[in-house]
């Protein structure tokens, strides 16, 4: 979880917002993230960053990648 | 309006440009792999681990499973032949690696901070600090956790994923993705089996079910009891990784 918030606070960064409302990440089924551990992983790592009080959402997607693939900030 | 990224790789990229005039809310559309950068760290390792005829094996559990213990008596045991190393996380304090450290073998401790699972270039960091000359075996002791850690390759032969009996005969079932990824599945503290009323045919018919081709080792690291099947899978992975 710890790399996806990363990448969130840098392309957030990037962006010059000041705060990241909504991520979406794609979840390979094969990927060993269990969406469950990160649901429950995220609003602890994210606390203290920019990410925090965002709406993760997860899609499950053949494979083993795991990807951000949106993110929506102000 | 889209701009190209590149990255490290020169993959390109395309993500929608950020409008100037939303009113507040900017939303992007992006493709950044969050297994990537491990995934490179890991073949580094691989390969260094490969040249120096060394054999890396990852030890993943749940906190308390006996990992540490395992490898105590490893190290006084089968240290004794081969040449070994450790490299041990945790999220705060040293106590595993003091314990490790009462033999000859070099340990390096990793304090992950709020991390719940070693990557590879914390274990490329850890192993860079270790005099390996000589080491033919490598240890990695991972964070206690059933789950994160299955996502994360740190460029090692084996994967070790240790059942300790208090732990019951389902986490198998419930952590899937960790068993599924395991190279071979140890089961721990068997001299607690009986007191625990611990079903060893339950634990292994789930354990089954989720990695049908698993190998399985039941030992007690305390007793000394089935070490030799764990020993002899250490030589078999030294005999594949000529020095």
């Amino acid at each position: 979880m710890e790399s996806a918030v990363e990448a969130m606070v840098r392309e957030a960064r990037r962006h010059r917002a000041q705060r990241i409302l909504r991520a979406v990440l794609d979840v390979g089924v094969a990927s060993g993230a269990d969406p469950d551990a990160m649901r429950f992983a995220f609003p602890i790592v994210a606390r203290g960053t920019l990410a925090e009080g965002a709406e993760l959402a997860l899609r499950p997607i053949s494979g083993r990648e795991l990807l951000l693939v949106h993110l929506e900030m102000s | 309006m889209t701009i190209e990224y590149r990255t490290a790789d020169g993959d390109a990229f395309r993500v929608m440009a950020p409008s100037d005039t939303s009113p507040g809310r900017t939303a992007v559309d992006l493709r950044i792999s969050l297994v990537e950068e491990n995934d490179r760290a890991a073949a580094r390792l691989r390969e260094s681990f490969r040249r120096r005829g060394l054999v890396a094996v990852n030890l993943v559990s749940s906190p308390g499973a006996g990992k540490t213990a395992l490898l105590e008596r490893t190290l006084d045991e089968f240290g004794r032949q081969c040449p070994c190393a450790v490299v041990v996380g945790d999220l705060e304090t040293d106590n595993d690696a003091r314990r490790l450290r009462r033999g000859p073998a070099p340990v390096a401790q990793i304090t992950t901070g709020s991390t719940c699972h070693l990557d590879a270039t914390m274990v490329e960091r850890g192993a860079a600090s270790l005099d390996l000359a000589g080491v033919r075996l490598l240890f990695i002791e991972n964070v206690g956790n059933l789950v994160c850690p299955a996502a994360f390759d740190l460029g090692e032969s084996c994967r070790v994923v240790l059942l300790s009996t208090p732990e019951g005969e389902d986490k198998p079932l419930k952590y899937p993705p960790l068993f599924q990824t395991a190279s071979v599945v140890v089961v721990t503290k068997m001299d607690l089996a009986s007191v625990l009323g611990w079903n060893r045919d339950a634990a292994l018919r789930n354990i089954r079910e989720v990695a049908p081709q698993v190998p399985v080792i039941s030992l007690s690291a305390r007793l000394g009891v089935g070490l030799d099947a764990w020993y002899r899978l250490l030589q078999s992975l030294l005999a594949g990784a000529p020095p």
